[in-house]
């Protein structure tokens, strides 16, 4: 979710070159993403803007030591994550992520399978009407449900969907920036999108079928 | 070690193969498993929506994708200030 190879570097040498309106692209260019993050992190969104306010005064000062090693946006976001962090952990809430994937949880309820780990016939993913996602996204009750169901997800799990489905980060991206390994990466991954898979399976049988 | 896993284990690797994490013969059990299982099949293509649903949902969220210019020059006012009057 990088821009084009050599325009985040034109930025900074405009920046560092005292060009203000090139501070200011860059800041209406990410600030809505990092608020975002921030907040997938914070839950607060009290607490996400104070921790992407800090976060720019870090980046503008820390942009000369930049070493463009990874993206902009990714070293932008490690500094996010780094401050929201800080605040929740001052908050007294904060629990590592690769320590949340290590931790065992079942993504489908087991009793839906039976002893020798088959799907037990009535416990079946329910089928589905097939509609496209925009559709889907067109009823308000299941949209609802899926922001709430987002809203509820451990931190590191609405960290990793956050980045990767709502913004289209690459999961290299998301595993410098949260600072956790791959397969850690793809566990909170699976375990969230099953989560709002289950939401959205719930919501379409509230809903009934399409018409 | 079985032959195939079981719907329980394969339904545990559906993000690890759509992400191209399983390779060897991890990878052709699995792809032999949902070859014949409707349930397993039908669960990855609910995941498959589920993500296309997510990377659409910011599209439709209330939320502006730019902040607003007030913000702005709250923050552009921020990294102005003297650096001890930032802290």
């Amino acid at each position: 979710m990088s821009l084009p190879d050599g325009e985040d570097d034109a930025l900074v040498d405009r920046i560092l070159a005292g060009d203000q309106a090139a501070l200011r692209a860059l800041i209406e260019r990410e600030h809505a993403t990092l608020l975002r993050f921030a907040r997938a992190i914070t839950r607060e969104s009290d607490l996400a803007e104070e921790a992407v306010q800090d976060a720019w005064v870090r980046i503008y000062r820390g942009l000369a030591r930049f070493e463009k090693r990874s993206s902009l946006r990714t070293w932008m976001a490690r500094i996010v994550v780094n401050r929201a962090k800080t605040l929740v952990v001052r908050a007294a809430r904060w629990a590592p992520l690769d320590k949340e994937a290590e931790t065992h949880e079942d993504v489908i309820d087991p009793s839906c399978f039976g002893k020798l780990g088959f799907w037990i016939s009535d416990r079946q993913p329910a089928q589905w009407h097939t509609d496209t996602p925009e559709r889907l996204l067109d009823r308000q009750q299941i949209r609802a449900a899926i922001e709430a169901r987002i809203e509820e997800l451990p931190a590191g799990q609405r960290a990793v969907l956050t980045l990767r489905d709502l913004e289209g980060w690459s999961s290299e991206e998301v595993c410098n920036a949260l600072e956790i390994s791959e397969s850690n990466q793809r566990v909170l991954l699976h375990r969230a999108r099953a989560r709002v898979r289950a939401a959205l399976e719930k919501a379409l049988g509230e809903e009934g079928p399409f018409e | 070690m079985s032959i195939l896993p079981c719907c329980r284990d394969a339904t545990a690797l559906l993000t690890e193969d759509a992400e191209g994490a399983l390779d060897g013969v991890a990878k052709v059990k699995f792809a032999v498993h949902l070859s014949i299982c409707s349930a397993c099949q039908r669960l990855r293509s609910q995941l498959r929506t589920t993500a296309a649903v997510l990377r659409e949902l910011p599209r439709r969220a209330r939320e502006p994708r730019a902040p607003d210019p007030a913000q702005v020059d709250a923050i552009m006012k921020l990294l102005e200030a003297p650096p001890d009057e930032r802290d």
